[in-house]
Parts: structure tokens; C-alpha cells; sequence
């Protein structure tokens, strides 16, 4: 038994070394000498090999990040983020405590590019949709649920669970659900959250001192965080329309002014709309657009309003005709 | 390094090792010798077919097998008399129906290789995820975990050892459709 057990030992080490991408000749040959020294060697080496191949099946697997474990470091080492506030340094600190004691979490990072939408499932079974240019960290553990929302913006559908709670950090806002359907949008500014269903409470660390304001939240309700307070309200069924549209790639602007427009548009566009004349910026609009084509929003402005588009290499300039 | 008995060995050889572990757990007493068992008796086969190709490798695999232990038993190894009776009652070579994974659908495969991912021990299941899904280079997984390459292969290592046992063990858990059949009940081969 020891036999074969210290002959596997070499094999793997041997299948390691070789799929390593680093072997020198010497060591190549070293391994040949190894392996035909005998039949003993050379089946052992096959029986591993033969599942080495096998493995290469797994790359199928490439997209279900849901399945995926990655260690606190690679988050640090792979993705560069703005940090605001100590919430995300301590959810790494969580995240290298449960790894040492071993502990069952599924732990994944997403990210959608510019333009891009991305929904997905987490452990718990809590859906997500990603908006554009968004980032988001998600740890679900047997205790649990976290999700950390380092930039841009998400919908979310979480799945009741009132044994464990869900925890959605933004910065220095914390949303805290037991089952429900919201949404938050985190700009440079501001932390806006916006409550579809259910029911959800926020803490927001105030700037002065340790205790935490929170805020109750139903559906209906929209609260925006930023540095000079918080805003609660209740929204109208068109502002909450209008807020959720991009759920169906669409952006739905109501007596909007053209700047506040175009910022929106340019989420999703990595070629930006460029207002040139400031006159324009204060311009109204209103209207149901496509968000993956810009070129009726143009358009608009061409026709409508009587606003000369310029297409460049790097942005598309809006002049006053 | 691959030679064509290589391949061979690998296609029409180690597909039925969950039922060949099956078989020798059956008669042989001692757990523990299984693996170093089952060893022997690939390295006899593969001598064996190196010089000619048997024709049937299923059964000469279990033939193999058969000769192995009572060789063994023969050479007076610590032997209690229970194993050597129950070893001859099981004169009649078993041959189960079902054929292993050539038939099985690459759905069926996939979910098995993520069975066995899912049981390895964390960091081990990291290294492999990086490596094998996301295809990753060893210098890029290494500082990916911020790990030192060497420890990387470490893990390699010792993932594909379990992925080994954990695919070998779900194959023959899964395969096995026909119900626990005497050895006297069992149909002789060729």
C-alpha cells in the first residue's frame, strides 16, 4: 500500500511539474527516466493524466461564477476599487476568517462593462441584475447573505430566508432585507436605493460619530444618501417606472433637462455625448428611448429641438444649429 | 510520451476501474491493500497488452484481477481463513452488463467533474478553479491567490490525486444500476 502510495505521490508531482508550462529539458528528460523505469510508474502517471485531461471539461463551467470560491487576496490582487469607508476592507477581513476556518461560503465577484446588463443567481438563489459598468461582490455562507456593491448599479430579487439575513453594503450605507425587490445605484455622490417590494431597512453611518441612522423603507419608497443628508420619499408609479426601465434596456426621461439626459445615456456609451453649447444643457425633454441605440435619442434632439450632432473619434458633440 | 498501448490503456482500461474496485472490495478482505491491489494488477495488464493487445480487456482486466489475488493468497500473506474461503466461493467470473462512461451523455460528465471540484478541500478547489475553468496560467494563478508558484503546483498535485478518487468512487456509485448479485448468480465470459 505504501508502494503505490509514494509512486502516485511522484506521479502527481510529476503531472504538476509537466502541466506547470515551466519544465526545463533536464527535467523533462528526468521525468521520461521516471516514467519508463517501470510499468508501475508509467500506470500510475496514466491513471492521473487520464483525469488531467478529463478536467478540461471544466472549462464549460467559465461563466458560473456561482459555483466559483476565490480567496480574499485575489480580490485585491486581480481588482483594483475605489474604497469608501471601512465596509469593504472588513468584508475581506470576513471573507480570510471564514477560508481559515473552513467554513462553507460561496464567495464571487461580478462585473459588466459599459453597456452592458448581466443577471444572475447567487447561491441562495437571490437573483441580481447588473447594470452598466457595474461591480459587485457576493458572499454567501450557511449564516449569512452579503453582497458589496463597489460601483454602479443593481436590481435585486432576494429570496426569503428569514434565518439568514441580506446585506447589501454600499460604501457606508448598509440595506438590510428579509425578502424583497429593490434597487441601488451607487454614483460618486450619492447612494440612491429604491424599493420595489417587500420591505428594507438602511443604515447609513453617520460622518460624526459611530451610531448608525437607519431608515425604514416599503415599496414605493426612494431614499438618496449623499454627503449633505439623506432623502427619503415616496416615489410616484412613473418615477419608479422610470428609474427600473433599464431593466428593459430602455431609459425613460420626463421633463428631464438635456444634461441630466445625456449623463444618463452616457452610462452605457463609452463614446460619450458631449453637450458643447451650455445653452443646451438646461433644454427639457421627455420620451421613451432604447438604451442600446442612441441614434433615435439624436434624432430627437436633431429634429425636435434643433440640436446639430457631430460624430467624432472619441465623443459625439451636441452644438446649439 | 504517449504510446498507442498509453492510449489504449487509458480508453479501454481505467474506463472500468469503479467496477474493478467493486470486484476486488468483494473478495478481498484487507481494505487497505485495495489501491496498492488494483495497482498490480493495471501494471500486469499493461505488460501484458505491451506485447500483445487482448482481444476482450474488460474481462481479461477481471481475469487479471482474479489471478492476482489468488497468486497472492497462494504466496501465504497474512491471509485469515475467512478471505481465502469466501475467495472460492467467487470461482464464477463476474461480469456486470453496463458499460461505463463511453455511453454517458458529456451533460453527465460535466456534472460529475463538478461533483468531485465541489469536494475538494478549498484552496486545493481554488487553484483548480483558476487553472481549469477560468484558464488561468500557473504564474497567473500564483499571483492571482498571491501564492508562490511552487505551491500552486503543490496544489495541482494533490488535486488531481482526489480528482481521481472522488471520479473513480461517483462512477461506480453511479453505475451501479444492476442490483448486488451473488458471485454465484454471475454469467461467465468468452
Amino acid at each position: 500500500m505504501t508502494d503505490h502510495d509514494d509512486i502516485e505521490r511522484i506521479a502527481a508531482d510529476w503531472l504538476a511539474r509537466r502541466d506547470s508550462g515551466t519544465l526545463s529539458l533536464g527535467e523533462e528528460a528526468a521525468f521520461a527516466e521516471w516514467v519508463n523505469a517501470s510499468v508501475a510508474h508509467r500506470v500510475s502517471y496514466l491513471r492521473l493524466s487520464a483525469t488531467w485531461t478529463r478536467t478540461q471539461r471544466l472549462a464549460a463551467l467559465e461563466h458560473r461564477d456561482d459555483l466559483a470560491m476565490y480567496p480574499s487576496r485575489a480580490i485585491a490582487a486581480c481588482f483594483k476599487y475605489a474604497v469608501r469607508g471601512a465596509s469593504a476592507v472588513t468584508g475581506l477581513v470576513l471573507a480570510g476568517l471564514l477560508a481559515w476556518y473552513g467554513w462553507q461560503y460561496s464567495h464571487s465577484i461580478y462585473r459588466t462593462e459599459i453597456g452592458a446588463m448581466q443577471s444572475l443567481l447567487l447561491a441562495d438563489g437571490s437573483r441580481v441584475t447588473l447594470n452598466t459598468n457595474s461591480r459587485m461582490r457576493a458572499a454567501i455562507s450557511n449564516g449569512r447573505r452579503e453582497v458589496d456593491l463597489r460601483q454602479g448599479e443593481a436590481y435585486f430579487e432576494v429570496a426569503h430566508d428569514s434565518a439568514r439575513p441580506f446585506l447589501v453594503h454600499i460604501g457606508e450605507v448598509d440595506v438590510e432585507v428579509v425578502g424583497t425587490q429593490f434597487a441601488v445605484h451607487r454614483s460618486d455622490e450619492s447612494v440612491r436605493v429604491l424599493v420595489n417590494e417587500g420591505h428594507v431597512r438602511v443604515h447609513a453611518l453617520a460622518p460624526a460619530g459611530p451610531q448608525s441612522s437607519a431608515i425604514e423603507m416599503v415599496a414605493g419608497d426612494i431614499a438618496v444618501l449623499s454627503a449633505s443628508g439623506i432623502e427619503h420619499r415616496h416615489a410616484t408609479a412613473e418615477e419608479l417606472d422610470a428609474a427600473l426601465s433599464w431593466r428593459n434596456g430602455q431609459l425613460v426621461f420626463r421633463d428631464t433637462p438635456l444634461v441630466a439626459a445625456v449623463a444618463e445615456f452616457n452610462r452605457y456609451r463609452s463614446k460619450p455625448l458631449v453637450i458643447v453649447d451650455p445653452q443646451l444643457a438646461d433644454m427639457r425633454i421627455g420620451g421613451t428611448f432604447r438604451i442600446a441605440n442612441a441614434d433615435s435619442f439624436l434624432q430627437l434632439l436633431q429634429q425636435g429641438f434643433d440640436v446639430d450632432i457631430s460624430t467624432q473619434d472619441e465623443a459625439v458633440l451636441l452644438r446649439r444649429r | 510520451m504517449a504510446t498507442i498501448t498509453d492510449d489504449w490503456f487509458v480508453a479501454e482500461v481505467l474506463v472500468h476501474e469503479a467496477a474493478l474496485t467493486r470486484f476486488l472490495r468483494r473478495r478481498w478482505r484487507e481494505a487497505a491493500e485495495i489501491a496498492d491491489l488494483r495497482q498490480e494488477v493495471y501494471v500486469r495488464v499493461y505488460e501484458s497488452a505491451r506485447a500483445s493487445r487482448p482481444q476482450h480487456p474488460r474481462a481479461f482486466l477481471f481475469a487479471t484481477a482474479r489471478n492476482l489475488m489468488s497468486d497472492r493468497i497462494r504466496r501465504g500473506r497474512i491471509v485469515s481463513m475467512e478471505a481465502v474461503a469466501d475467495f472460492e466461493k467467487s470461482n464464477v467470473l463476474l461480469v456486470e452488463d453496463w458499460t461505463p462512461e463511453h455511453q454517458e451523455s458529456s451533460r453527465q460528465e460535466l456534472q460529475r467533474l463538478t461533483r468531485a471540484l465541489e469536494r475538494l478541500p478549498p484552496r486545493c478547489r481554488e487553484v483548480i478553479w483558476l487553472r481549469r475553468v477560468k484558464g488561468l496560467s500557473q504564474k497567473e494563478v500564483a499571483a492571482a491567490l498571491g501564492i508562490a508558484e511552487g505551491t500552486v503546483e503543490k496544489q495541482v498535485a494533490k488535486g488531481v490525486r482526489l480528482l481521481t478518487d472522488h471520479l473513480r468512487r461517483d462512477e461506480a456509485a453511479l453505475n451501479n444500476t444492476a442490483p448486488a448479485t451473488t458471485d454465484t448468480a454471475g454469467k461467465t465470459y468468452d
